[in-house]
């Protein structure tokens, strides 16, 4: 049993005393290479969040100017308005100047004949 | 059933040219004059009741030449009545010729601005059977309404008998908007024979080559080319020089023109004289005088100066405006005549 025993510490000795530096720095590696492949991933994950906002960005300021020339568009300026008026006024004094000129017609009809036809 | 169509017309009625437009595009001018033949012969050799306009001044000799609108009013004679009838209906056939049984004419008519109640009635009653629905319109009025100018300006009218002077200020001109002057086209006529006449007595001058020979050389601008014609003198053929006699007779005419211009402006509200002395638009076929307009601007230098143009499309522009009207008129107006 002690013999067994002693055995047992004798190989666990030997074996970390000769191991436990190569499997350390193994374990070292390891972790290093995967962090450093974190990070990488982290790079890439970062530029490509980066390139999406960029984009995002652009889509909104695309809209934005797209919404304002709308906006535009259908606000009517000033000078289309006073256009639109003076249309409706011209269409106004045409308005009265038919209704003269057939009152005055009427009128000749009546004088004319001497009866309302 | 055939479906009616409805064609608008426009008519400047006038005392040497009538023109009309339609709706369909068509557009005729021709002298307002209606010939009979002299004696059975010529009747026989023209083979017609009756020639028009050109036609008729071109076989004048035998014929009996009428012209309904001499004096600026329809003459009340039954021929001259006759005959404006046989002008208006003529402008018709010849713009309209597919008009069927079942189609509408719609008309607006320009006469001069001195025409009575007594010939607008005559206008009616003598299209009748070929009008269905007939305004009549004062004839600057027309113009005005063609070139869409029913604001401030001053339209001077220069035809054959009369010129006519109309304000226009964006409602119906009144009485005191409106001037009729006798100095126009057949006063010029007069003037220029009077004046060849005292210069080379005996030369041999007729209308038409009085009114060829203003047409051609006539002008009021400070200066132009010598106007030197070939008249005859007992049969023999020679040249005259009547550059300082023509102008002299044309000035005659911008002078009451622009006396009457000078007046109406200056019995405007004093607030739009300024806007008045720079709208003149000056049409009817005394328009094409060479200079006119140049002369209407100087005569109001003293009133503070003007702007005077000459309107395009003379020959058509008072029956662009009456078309223009027709078109315009809902249909609801034409229903109360
Ligand atoms: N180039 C010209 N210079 C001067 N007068 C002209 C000229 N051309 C035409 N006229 C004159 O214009 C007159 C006709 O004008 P118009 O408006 O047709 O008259 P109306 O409406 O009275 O028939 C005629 O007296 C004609 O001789």
């Amino acid at each position: 049993m002690i013999k067994n025993t002693a055995l047992h510490l004798l190989t666990g000795k030997l074996i970390t005393t000769s191991l436990l530096p190569g499997s350390l720095f193994m374990v070292s590696g390891v972790l290093i290479w995967s962090i450093w492949q974190k990070q990488k991933h982290l790079q890439n994950d970062t530029a490509e969040l980066r390139s999406e906002v960029k984009k995002i960005k652009e889509q909104m300021d695309k809209l934005d100017a797209s919404i304002e020339t709308n906006q535009k568009q259908k606000a009517p300026d000033s000078s289309l308005l006073q256009e639109d008026h003076s249309i409706k006024e011209s269409d106004e004094k045409k308005m009265g100047l038919f209704e003269y000129l057939i009152n005055d017609n009427v009128k000749l009809r009546q004088q004319a004949y001497g009866n309302s036809d | 059933m055939a479906t009616s169509k409805i064609f608008h017309i426009g008519i400047d009625l006038g005392t040497s040219q009538s023109s009309i437009v339609t709706s369909t595009g068509s557009r005729v001018s021709t002298k307002t004059c209606v010939g009979y033949p002299k004696d059975v012969i010529s009747q026989k050799r023209l083979n017609k009741e009756h020639l028009l306009g050109e036609e008729a001044l071109k076989n004048r000799l035998a014929l009996d030449l009428v012209w309904p609108l001499a004096e600026g009013v329809i003459c009340s004679d039954k021929k001259s009545k006759e005959a404006t009838q046989l002008v208006l209906q003529d402008l018709i056939t010849s713009t309209l010729p597919k008009l069927g049984d079942t189609d509408k004419v719609y008309a607006a008519i320009g006469v001069p601005a001195l025409a009575s109640v007594q010939d607008k009635k005559t206008i009616i009653d003598i299209t009748k059977d070929f009008i269905d629905k007939i305004i009549i319109v004062s004839e600057p009025f027309a113009v005005a309404y063609g070139i869409d100018r029913f604001d401030e300006c001053l339209i001077v009218d220069i035809g054959a008998g009369t010129t006519d002077l109309c304000r226009m200020y964006g409602s119906i001109p009144t009485e005191d908007d409106q001037r009729t002057l006798t100095e126009a086209g057949n006063f010029l006529d007069n003037e220029i024979m009077n004046a060849i006449w005292e210069k080379f007595p005996d030369v041999q001058l007729t209308p038409q080559i009085i009114q060829w020979i203003k047409e051609k050389y006539g002008y009021v601008s400070d200066n132009s080319d010598p106007a030197i014609v070939t008249l005859t003198k007992e049969g023999k053929p020679d040249s005259y020089d009547i550059t300082g006699i023509l102008h002299e007779s044309c000035l005659k005419l911008s002078n009451a023109i622009s006396k009457a211009v000078q007046s109406l402006v200056s019995d405007f509200d004093p607030d739009f004289q300024e806007i008045l002395r720079n709208n003149i638009i000056v049409a009817g076929g005394g328009s094409r005088l060479m200079g006119i307009d140049k002369a209407i601007e100087k005569s109001l230098d003293n009133y503070g100066g003007g702007k005077a143009i000459c309107v395009q499309d003379v020959e058509f522009c008072g029956a662009n405006g009456c078309l223009k009207m027709c078109q315009e008129m809902p249909e609801s107006y034409w229903d109360k005549i």
